[in-house]
């Protein structure tokens, strides 16, 4: 004989059903003793609760290298004191920083501050007032993703520039997918002078537009810092909320979140304009003029115009090259784009294009771009054969590819 | 004056069918795919390799060793109206649609006339040596990519972002794919095999060639869609 027991919770109802009987009651009951003797059983749950903790431990670790973006117009009536603009990452070890590009320049136009600094938390973290402050320079910036490189150089501020910074890796944006955990790390306003870190999800993504949506809180102030996954990684750089109200009142809002490969796009360009500049030093140089910015477009060929201001060593930057080849007979192939998307991208966009090249008639290539080492997908295509795809890992032998193309059927 | 020469071209699409195709020395082949062009049960094209000697343009084995400053036209004729692409990739592996181009914007051929390329003008060899690569392009309909890349950057190919992921989002089975934004022309391209029946010395038609339907099982003749495409391989020194 069974009994039925109704009960509601927030309105969604659950209906439980009791098998009746002292014996069956009492076999699942010795059951449940019996599973948690096992020492398998146990385990889950441990390690469950183990990773998480690694999690919190990778992400507090990420929080180090995130910090505040100070301004200042020393020369000027107004704004001659240092004040917080927005956040900021340290994403090389040899201090460069990515930030929002609006987060350095004055009014929404296209003129920088005078004067940037980054203030650093140190081991106890702190407020921004206290924390270690390094002078910037503009390194290389990004008008159409709204992103900046900014690069620590030794100047005349507090502290000695070291030589070893906590820099986060870039790479979280790869394996994004919609509804995963993230973590939001910046100074906002509204947290007063000190880190303020909120969770979040991924809402969405949008290849084309070069966006990766979340409901993680964004407002002034996290602008050009990080959000990470549970690795500690850079999924993407807080950029805009768009807020959905009517008449004042709020409904929601979506923060917008530019991705991480973009920052590594601009890493590896401004790596390429290193090297150009290392090399140039043989000749005598002119001196640039203070704060001005080299400027490209993300996906674009190196700017070469106008080098950095400082000069910093290629942070292990890899040529690709390789040959293409028909899997069928061994022939080469000539005329074939060769490409490397950032892992695994299913599309290929201008956004998710890093470097690319084309095969000649002997079948070899070489792409048009240095990149870090790391994992990439490769991408090949000829008229007359299949689509090539593989997930690559570039290591810093710079062994030569090698694709077989599969004619088309 | 040199003798005109057997012209070899070596064949791009498929080129496990094309094997057996350039080591067709059989005549009765050869007048087969000479026939089926002229009777137009099949697409094809013929194409004779032209090199100024002493001012006059003469059909020359494609083979030869090419110079500094020598100067070539491609003159071919096919048996279909459709579009003819020429595309060069240098040595180093640069990509430029070099017909249609400038003042010849318009590719569309019709069947059975005569076009010299380029039109009023010669290509020639400029400093970079090694092998460069003509692929010759034939389609029923004109090709998205290749048009933008004409219309947007001279004919150069892959020398942007945009341009290079354009290239890398062709689907082999469902044709170019541009990105919607820049959607012109056919919305798919699919290869076809070709085969070939080599010029004989002083033979002004040239090298014959012809879609595959055999191989590939398809209709005789050029779909809408479909694109056939051979190489022309000159070695400069």
């Amino acid at each position: 004989m069974g009994a039925r027991t109704e009960s509601t919770k927030t309105g969604l109802k659950v209906q439980v059903v009791i098998a009746g009987g002292f014996c069956l009651l009492s076999l699942i009951l010795l059951s449940i003793i019996l599973l948690s003797l096992i020492p398998a059983f146990g385990r889950p749950s441990q390690n469950h609760s183990t990773a998480r903790a690694d999690a919190r431990q990778r992400v507090k670790e990420a929080i180090s290298a995130v910090g505040v973006i100070l301004v200042r117009n020393p020369h000027r009536e107004s704004g001659q004191e240092l004040w917080p603009r927005g956040s900021g990452v340290l994403v090389r070890k040899d201090g460069v920083v990515a930030t929002s590009l609006h987060v350095i320049e004055q009014d929404n136009s296209d003129v920088f501050y005078d004067e940037l600094f980054f203030a650093l938390p140190g081991e106890g973290g702190g407020s921004w007032t206290t924390m270690n402050r390094y002078r910037l320079s503009v390194a290389l910036t990004s008008g159409k993703y709204d992103l900046a490189l900014l690069r620590v150089v030794p100047g005349d501020d507090r502290s000695p520039v070291p030589s070893n910074f906590p820099a986060i890796d870039v790479t979280g944006a790869a394996s994004v997918q919609v509804l995963d955990e993230l973590t939001i790390i910046g100074y906002p306003e509204m947290g007063g002078a000190t880190v303020t870190v909120n969770a979040g999800i991924v809402e969405g993504t949008d290849s084309d537009g070069g966006w990766i949506k979340t409901d993680g809180r964004l407002i002034h102030g996290n602008s050009g810092g990080a959000a990470v996954n549970d690795e500690g990684k850079l999924i993407g750089i807080p950029t805009k909320v768009v807020l959905d109200e009517d008449k004042g009142h709020p409904y929601g809002a979506v923060g917008f979140l530019r991705p991480a490969h973009l920052v590594a796009a601009m890493l590896t360009e401004l790596g390429e304009s290193e090297r150009i500049d290392l090399s140039a030093r043989k000749e005598p140089r002119v001196p640039a003029p203070p704060l001005q910015a080299d400027t490209a477009r993300v996906g674009a060929s190196p700017p070469l115009a106008r080098l950095p201001q400082q000069s910093r060593p290629s942070a292990h930057l890899v040529t690709v090259r390789g040959i293409v080849r028909s899997a069928t007979d061994g022939k080469p192939i000539a005329g074939v784009r060769v490409g490397l998307i950032v892992a695994g991208s299913q599309d290929v966009t201008e956004t998710t294009l890093l470097c690319w090249g084309g095969t000649n008639g002997e079948g070899h290539f070489e792409m048009n771009t240095r990149v870090p080492v790391g994992r990439y997908t490769l991408k090949a295509r000829a008229i007359g054969y299949e689509v090539y795809t593989r997930e690559v890992e570039i290591g810093p032998d710079s062994t030569p590819l090698l694709i077989g193309l599969e004619p088309s059927s | 004056m040199k003798s005109p020469r057997t012209i070899v071209l070596v064949l791009m699409v498929a080129a496990a069918l094309a094997a057996p195709c350039l080591a067709q020395k059989n005549d009765s082949r050869s007048r087969g795919i000479q026939a089926s062009y002229d009777d137009g049960k099949v697409d094809g094209m013929r194409v004779v390799v032209l090199r100024n000697d002493a001012g006059k343009f003469i059909p020359v084995d494609p083979s030869r060793q090419f110079k500094k400053d020598d100067q070539i036209k491609i003159a071919f004729e096919g048996n279909f109206d459709g579009y003819v692409y020429i595309v060069n990739v240098t040595p180093h592996g640069k990509k430029k649609v070099l017909f249609p181009h400038g003042e010849m914007s318009n590719n569309m051929i019709t069947a059975h006339q005569r076009y010299e390329l380029p039109t009023g003008g010669v290509m020639f060899f400029d400093e970079e040596k090694g092998l460069e690569v003509l692929q010759v392009i034939m389609a029923r309909e004109p090709i998205a990519l290749y048009d933008d890349a004409v219309k947007r950057s001279g004919g150069v190919l892959g020398d942007s972002a945009p341009s290079a992921a354009a290239e890398l989002s062709m689907n082999a089975k469902t044709g170019v794919v541009i990105p919607p934004d820049k959607a012109v022309g056919v919305p798919g391209v699919r290869s076809r095999g070709l085969e070939l029946a080599p010029a004989s010395d002083n033979d002004e038609k040239g090298t014959t060639l012809i879609a595959n339907p055999e191989k590939t099982g398809k209709s005789t003749r050029l779909e809408k869609g479909d694109v056939a495409m051979f190489e022309i391989r000159l070695r400069h020194v």
